[in-house]
């Protein structure tokens, strides 16, 4: 179960620049407006929530602080991995230099030009002649102001003193009203009121405009309450929400009483508004002035705010973007030493469509290429590495310098060697027997510009102290380019062909010689019988003619027997194939021998769960016959006190899946010189031999697909071994005899 | 000059004393409050171009001794002060919230009247921050007594200092800052006046 964390690390890891970037700009708007809102503007109720905006600071500072610091490390990070040489660093640095450079030169330049200009900008509002302008708009607002106060000021004593003289002459308060009232429009007041010395309105007119132009004029001021204490004459300014307005209050004598009249003129509405222009400007103005360094210093914070922001996100942008570069750069080196490693099972996950995928899709691509002909390169070695190892043909490479590359199964068992190992990387004449240097030389000398390849027949003792014929085959090796690499040796041992060979030269030799021998031999028997008939019976020559026709025909007996024995080495078996228990047949034969010879000891001894076999018994029973009666006759001589012995092995081989004999004495041995030799027709150790006993059982075991050859007993004596594959077609050609010897 | 300027905006809070509170009269229904204010670095506002605005907020408390004190509702009174430079004079206003009165004006040509006159309400009726309060001839002493003793007004008072570029940049100011810097309005905070240690 992956874990929430891990699987957002994983969205976020996947998450595409849009994504990353929608959600920062949508952070910092959500940002802001919390930050505005926090904000007590003017509203009734003044709440400064201080929790709120400690936490809104600390989590602003923090993010800041969070964003330079991971710029910073990430920087350093950078820096550090271009000092270790870390493929794809070098681009990142320079990309992310680029960026920097990119957004840093302008940003600082325009920078300084911004911050430049807005200083100046800035103190060209206040320069002399705006401050000027400003100074003397509000001066003549200043003298006009005046001097409507002064008219209204001097208006108000007019009629003060007006209607303090006229209240002599006129009797009734509404006389006076009246008179006031010609008065206040004479003078061109709004409104006039007389006020009693306890603040009480005791008359008040006013124009009736006023009602029309819906603006009202002010009330008392409060401070006017008590006029006991006014004195002199004031004016004053005063503004309604709709109207300004100039009262001048002079104190006057009202019908025998302290009063003061109180009179209200309405400032044009132009007027009013001029005047209001020019308190705003000069208002604006002098604000302007007051903040003029906090302003300048806002705004060049600002300036330099954003471009620290430019600067971090073009570094934040440069590492991205290097790192989407770089990444799968990365892993594209990783994926060639992985590859070049042996390993095609590696994958780089593609991100994006563009060039950088397309390039990791035929990454991954090449590599399933190269994983699916590796595996049929692998294919193609197993098949050919089994072939040559199963091939009964040597087959060698050599480079020019004839050292050995390779050799198989079959050329290392000629040459009896246990592993290709042993001898790959050594030189070839280091591996020959001295006796086929020569050749070797030759063949190799051989190849020319014309002949790429050259053969001969060499022979040598080999495996089991036995002679081989093997033909020879040398050739060139070439490279695709058919430039020369060096050589391939192929060994056919042909032993069994040239035994078989020489075997059936032997025979045909044998079939005339037995042919042509026999045909004199019965005439001179017959002869030799006739002249004992017709003169045996004389008795001078007699006894003469008696012995000499005896001796005749024993001799031409003798020699038609070996006449005979020519004939059966020479005519091929008429086989009568069955099924034996060849065991048994051997046991059979032992006793026999057993009985003849009691003063050997004879042993039979065999697996108890072997396979019957389909043989000729004849010819079998003969083999053995021959090898036992050799083996009685090495032990005939006097051996001392040393017991005599003749010993059978039979036991089943799973690996070639032939039974094998061993048929061992303690006599004598065969000398080694011999041993190559005796299974060829007419070698023979014993006086009276043919020499054809063993060539016959040798004959015989080559029919039934075997193995015949001899090794020293030990501790003294001749072992012979049969091997006789079991389950063989004795109906087709032979089959390739494996590199002989020991199974 | 300037740098006392910034340190107005960021410490007009420490300039704040704490508003003092007193009766009208004997007869115990009205208060008379005062507040502080710094006048050198007013008089720099105001003759600047911006308008002081002084808030009071005022609010009637009950003191229990086992539980939570209980509060009325917050009053307010909202008095501005501004210099006109075509009259040359100081024009004063105040306004209390939520009563039936008008918005009064007053011109004084000296800015110490206006701003005493600023930071002071002369009559604030006790009936007005609490409609409990035994006012009047038919009030019982000894109600009114009880009243006097358990109650007390919790009085705070906020001086700013406003015009269209000092907001500006306060909110300029608050916003790039990210909060850090607020050159808001600074207030005494809240103040307990028992009623019964009034003089």
């Amino acid at each position: 179960m992956v874990s929430r964390r891990k699987r957002f690390a994983l969205w976020w890891s996947r998450a595409g620049i849009s994504v990353r970037l929608t959600l920062f700009v949508v952070c910092t708007v959500l940002l802001g407006v919390l930050v505005y809102l926090q904000r007590p503007l003017n509203d009734d109720t003044y709440l400064v929530s201080n929790v709120a905006v400690f936490a809104l600071v600390n989590i602003n500072v923090a993010i800041l602080v969070i964003l330079i610091f991971l710029v910073g490390r990430n920087v350093v990070k950078l820096f550090f991995d271009r000092r270790r040489g870390m493929l794809g660093s070098r681009l990142r640095l320079r990309l992310v230099g680029a960026f920097v450079g990119l957004t840093l030169i302008p940003s600082v330049v325009l920078v300084f030009l911004a911050s430049g200009l807005l200083s100046r900008a800035i103190d060209g509002w206040f320069s002399s002649p705006a401050e000027s302008s400003v100074d003397g708009a509000l001066e003549v607002a200043r003298i006009h102001f005046r001097n409507v106060e002064d008219r209204v000021l001097e208006s108000t004593k007019q009629v003060a003193l007006n209607i303090q003289a006229k209240q002599l002459t006129l009797g009734t308060p509404e006389e006076l009203k009246q008179y006031l009232e010609s008065e206040r429009e004479r003078v061109g007041l709004y409104g006039i009121l007389v006020l009693g010395n306890d603040g009480v309105v005791k008359m008040s007119l006013q124009n009736a405009a006023a009602e029309i132009e819906n603006f009202s004029i002010p009330p008392v001021p409060k401070n006017l309450s008590d006029l006991s204490h006014l004195k002199n004459s004031k004016v004053f300014f005063e503004e309604t929400e709709t109207s300004q307005f100039i009262r001048a209050v002079v104190p006057v004598v009202f019908l025998s009483e302290p009063a003061a009249l109180l009179s209200t003129h309405r400032i044009e509405p132009e007027l009013a508004h001029a005047l209001t222009l020019v308190r705003q400007s000069f208002k604006e103005y002098e604000q302007l002035k007051l903040f003029k360094h906090p302003l300048k210093s806002v705004y060049i914070l600002t300036l330099y705010m954003f471009t620290g922001l430019i600067i971090f996100g073009a570094i934040w942008i440069g590492m991205y973007i290097a790192r989407e570069l770089t990444g799968p750069i990365q892993r594209l080196a990783e994926g060639t030493r992985e590859v070049a490693r042996g390993n095609y099972d590696f994958h780089i996950r593609k991100v994006g469509d563009d060039e950088i995928g397309g390039l990791i899709e035929s990454f991954n691509q090449m590599t399933r290429d190269l994983k699916s002909t590796s595996f049929q390169s692998e294919q193609r070695k197993i098949h050919l590495e089994t072939i040559m190892a199963h091939l009964a043909v040597g087959v060698m490479t050599l480079d020019r310098t004839l050292t050995i590359r390779s050799m198989n199964q079959a050329s290392l068992g000629l040459f009896q060697v246990e592993t290709e190992r042993a001898v790959v990387g050594r030189n070839l004449f280091d591996l020959l027997p001295e006796e086929l240097q020569p050749a070797f030389s030759q063949l190799i000398d051989s190849l020319g510009e014309e002949s790429s390849t050259a053969e001969q027949e060499v022979r040598f003792v080999g495996k089991n102290e036995q002679e081989h014929d093997v033909l020879v085959t040398v050739g060139t090796l070439l490279d695709p380019r058919n430039e020369w690499t060096g050589y391939i040796v192929l060994l056919d041992d042909i032993t069994a062909l040239s035994q078989a060979q020489r075997m059936s030269a032997w025979r045909e030799a044998a079939k005339r010689i037995a042919h042509e021998i026999k045909n004199p031999l019965t005439p001179i028997r017959l002869v030799a019988q006739r002249l004992r008939k017709n003169l045996g019976d004389n008795t001078e020559v007699g006894p003469t003619i008696r012995d000499a026709s005896d001796t005749i025909v024993e001799n031409v007996d003798s020699i038609k027997r070996l006449a005979d024995e020519f004939s059966k080495f020479a005519r091929m078996p008429q086989s009568e194939l069955q099924e034996t228990d060849l065991p048994r047949l051997v046991s059979d034969l032992i006793a026999d021998f057993s009985g003849q010879h009691p003063e050997i000891q004879f042993h039979c001894i065999s697996d108890s769960d072997l396979p019957k076999i389909v043989l000729d018994r004849e010819q079998i029973r003969r083999l053995f016959i021959n090898l036992i009666d050799n083996a009685v006759d090495a032990l005939s001589s006097s051996m001392g006190s040393i017991e005599k012995h003749v010993e059978v092995r039979i036991h089943f081989d799973h690996r070639s899946n032939s039974i094998r004999v061993e048929l061992s004495d303690n006599g004598p041995g065969i000398p080694e010189k011999e041993k190559s030799r005796i299974f060829q027709p007419y070698v023979t150790t014993k006086e009276k031999g043919t020499g054809l006993g063993l060539a016959i059982a040798a004959s015989a075991v080559h029919d039934h697909h075997g193995n015949l050859y001899v090794q020293d007993n030990f501790p003294r004596g001749a072992k012979f071994i049969i091997e006789l594959p079991v389950g063989a077609d004795l109906q087709t050609k032979r089959r390739l005899v494996r590199g002989g010897g020991e199974a | 000059m300037l740098v006392l300027l910034h340190a107005f905006f960021i410490s007009l809070a420490l300039a704040q004393g704490a508003p003092v509170v007193h009766w009208v009269d004997e007869s115990k229904e009205s208060v008379v409050v005062r507040g502080e204010v710094e006048t050198d670095l007013v008089e720099t506002c105001v003759n600047s171009g911006l308008r002081v605005e002084y808030r009071f907020l005022l609010r009637l408390c009950r003191h229990h001794s086992n539980w939570f004190d209980s509060c009325e509702s917050v009053q307010k009174q909202l008095h501005h002060v501004a210099y006109d430079p075509v009259t040359r004079s100081f024009q004063l206003s105040t306004d209390r919230l939520r009563d039936d009165q008008p918005q009064t004006r007053l011109t004084f040509e000296k800015l110490s009247s206006a701003l005493t006159a600023l930071v002071r309400i002369p009559d604030l009726p006790l009936l007005f921050l609490s409609g409990n309060f035994p006012a009047g001839s038919d009030a019982n002493a000894e109600q009114k007594e009880r009243f006097l003793r358990n109650h007390y007004i919790d009085v705070r008072t906020i001086a700013t200092c406003q015009g269209e570029y000092s907001e500006t940049l306060t909110q300029v100011s608050y916003l790039l800052t990210l909060g850090l810097v607020d050159l808001g309005g600074k207030d005494s905070g809240w103040e307990d006046v028992p009623l019964s240690s009034l003089e």
